[in-house]
């Protein structure tokens, strides 16, 4: 009934809408019409989400590569699947887009009753381009088309997107590692996809690549496409980001946005010329707290405390600080404590 | 349809396929007006080990014989065809975009089957022109060797296509397929003339290899005093040609379902 609900949706709310107009039939319909609202607010409970992935566990032989992975990507969200190298971010989704097996558990691309009609609405990038090595890059983009049954008019427009308009003759085996990685982004674009699965998309590329291809994930983003993005590079998922799962070793660790899983309080540097001083007075602030002194003296603010108040907490104690920052917490070092715990 | 039109922008701009094919026509061709011209001879008189008779009917098993030799010219295309989606990953990538893994099997199939179609076709036609330049007799009469090419193809041709599926490499696979060819014919041989039967026949490859037999044994096995073991129909062997083409379905069906691509 639920899979009817989203894969009709359309014909669901029409539904509800020609009721409402025949008011005067308003008793006799009125339980169906609480039942339709009732399952219209589950069907859009559920379409805020483009994917749940239920307890997903996988095996390569001795090794367990996810242990029971479950979680849900919001709509319109940049999508972050972090883990060190083995953590099973890619056999993840390996296992989404169809090309490993799950040993157990399930997902579930909403909107879609077939996998395979997902995945050619999903612009993917999983691992490394591939591509037939004697053909062009245009001829590769045909396939690619054909398969997701997208017309050819728009090769050329994902290809200057890119920037390979002027390569788009030349054969695939003279195109270097970046070039390659930009043919894939450009066959994941093709059909301008609602949601893009890129794993690894700044590989091979050079720093202008790679800033251009973030800040394409966040064009993307902003008009509406879901993207889920693996990558180790910590950095990259904190730039373009607005929700992680973090992967080690085949368990989740947490998962959230990433304003919630980062959402320990900054840390604040103060400095003065007595330090002993400013720590023994910073020491009898009840509003700070996890106070240590490593180059200079870092503590941090409950929430509401601001900088100014800090200053004039200082100031009033009989301190100049010669040096007040406020710094946010990377999540490079959240994913080590994460990680490493 | 969709499934052949990725396969034809495969195969369009690919070398490969063009020689290979190329080889396979030119060489049958060349060899059979050779062997019609009487510009290639083996043995001479009754000794002739192959017959330069391209009269109907006896054109249909003659060049049935020859085009046996070329077929591994596709074998070889086949396994190629196929292990390419390995070695360029390109399987996985039309699975992500959206291919279902069964629906790329069955293009590939497709290809094969229309790949022997062509090729018994272009045999047909073949033995059609060389029959009539070679005048006399009935086309219809033994027609049925027509069908019996088809079979041949398609049981080399899927056996190659699994090879590729299963070894995933080319060389590889063309190693295998070669090696097995010559174990089986001799291991074959081996039981007919062990246990005096004719059940080595009947082995994968030899069952289509039985349909499309050397014309001059025939006439040799009379020349060879000794017990006569029956001969088996070229129905049976027919129908396991057609149980073996259905059995490497079955594991290439198995494989690209139930594995990791």
């Amino acid at each position: 009934m639920i899979r009817f609900i989203v894969s009709n949706r359309y014909r669901v709310i029409s539904h509800i809408s020609s009721w409402i107009n025949h008011s005067t039939r308003v008793n006799r319909i009125y339980q169906k019409f609480i039942s339709e609202i009732v399952m219209l607010s589950y069907f859009r409970c559920v379409m805020e989400e483009v994917v749940h992935i239920r307890d997903i566990q996988k095996a390569y032989t001795t090794v367990k590569a996810l242990k029971g992975v479950t979680f849900s990507v919001p709509r319109g969200s940049v999508f972050g699947v972090l883990g060190p190298n083995g953590s099973g971010k890619t056999t993840l989704l390996g296992i989404l887009l169809d090309v490993l097996k799950a040993d157990q558990g399930s997902y579930e691309w909403v909107g879609y009753s077939e996998p395979h009609q997902a995945r050619q609405q999903i612009g993917s990038l999983l691992e490394t381009p591939n591509f037939y090595s004697y053909m062009s890059a245009a001829d590769n983009l045909r396939i690619s088309a054909k398969i997701k049954g997208r017309g050819e008019e728009q090769i050329d427009e994902v290809l200057k997107l890119v920037n390979l308009f002027e390569r788009r003759d030349s054969r695939f085996s003279s195109f270097s590692l970046g070039m390659k990685q930009r043919l894939a982004i450009a066959a994941a674009l093709l059909g301008k996809p609602d949601i893009l699965v890129l794993d690894e998309p700044t590989n091979g590329l050079d720093p202008v690549g790679i800033s251009e291809i973030r800040d394409l994930i966040r064009q993307l983003n902003h008009s509406g496409t879901t993207i889920i993005m693996a990558s180790h590079l910590l950095d990259e998922v904190e730039k373009v980001c607005t929700h992680v799962a973090i992967l080690r070793k085949g368990e989740l660790l947490t998962t959230g946005s990433v304003l919630d899983v980062l959402n320990d309080e900054d840390r604040i540097e103060l400095d003065a010329a007595d330090r002993k001083a400013l720590m023994s007075a910073l020491s009898r602030n009840s509003s700070l707290k996890n106070l240590r002194e490593d180059g200079v003296v870092q503590c941090s603010a409950v929430d509401g405390y601001t900088m100014n108040q800090i200053n004039q907490y200082c100031f009033e104690q009989g301190i100049v600080l010669t040096h007040l920052v406020k710094k946010k917490r990377s999540l490079e070092s959240k994913f080590m404590e994460i990680t490493q715990s | 349809m969709q499934w052949m039109i990725i396969e034809w922008y495969k195969l369009r701009k690919y070398t490969a396929f063009w020689l290979l094919v190329g080889l396979f026509a030119g060489l049958f061709l060349l060899w059979n007006f050779g062997l019609s011209r009487s510009f290639i001879n083996m043995g001479s008189g009754p000794a002739k080990l192959i017959s330069s008779s391209y009269s109907f009917p006896s054109v249909w098993g003659n060049m049935g014989f020859v085009y046996s030799w070329f077929i591994i010219f596709l074998s070889v295309f086949v396994i190629m065809s196929v292990t390419n989606e390995f070695s360029f990953r390109t399987h996985r990538q039309h699975v992500i975009d959206g291919l279902r893994r069964i629906d790329f099997l069955h293009g590939k199939l497709m290809m094969v089957f229309l790949l022997s179609l062509s090729a018994t076709v272009f045999y047909t036609l073949s033995a059609l022109v060389f029959g009539m330049l070679n005048g006399g007799g009935n086309p219809l009469d033994e027609i049925n060797k027509v069908a019996y090419v088809f079979i041949y193809t398609l049981n080399y041709l899927t056996l190659s296509a699994l090879l590729g599926f299963f070894i995933r490499r080319s060389a590889l696979s063309i190693i295998l397929l070669f090696a097995y060819m010559m174990f089986e014919n001799s291991f074959g041989m081996f039981i007919n003339w062990r246990f005096e039967t004719q059940i080595g026949n009947l082995l994968p490859l030899q069952s289509s290899d039985e349909l499309l037999p050397w014309p001059m044994l025939q006439s040799m096995k009379s020349m060879v005093p000794g017990k006569v073991v029956k001969s088996i129909s070229p129905v049976v062997y027919f129908g396991f040609s057609v149980m073996y083409i259905g059995l490497y379905y079955f594991l290439m069906r198995r494989k690209m379902l139930k594995t990791d691509l």
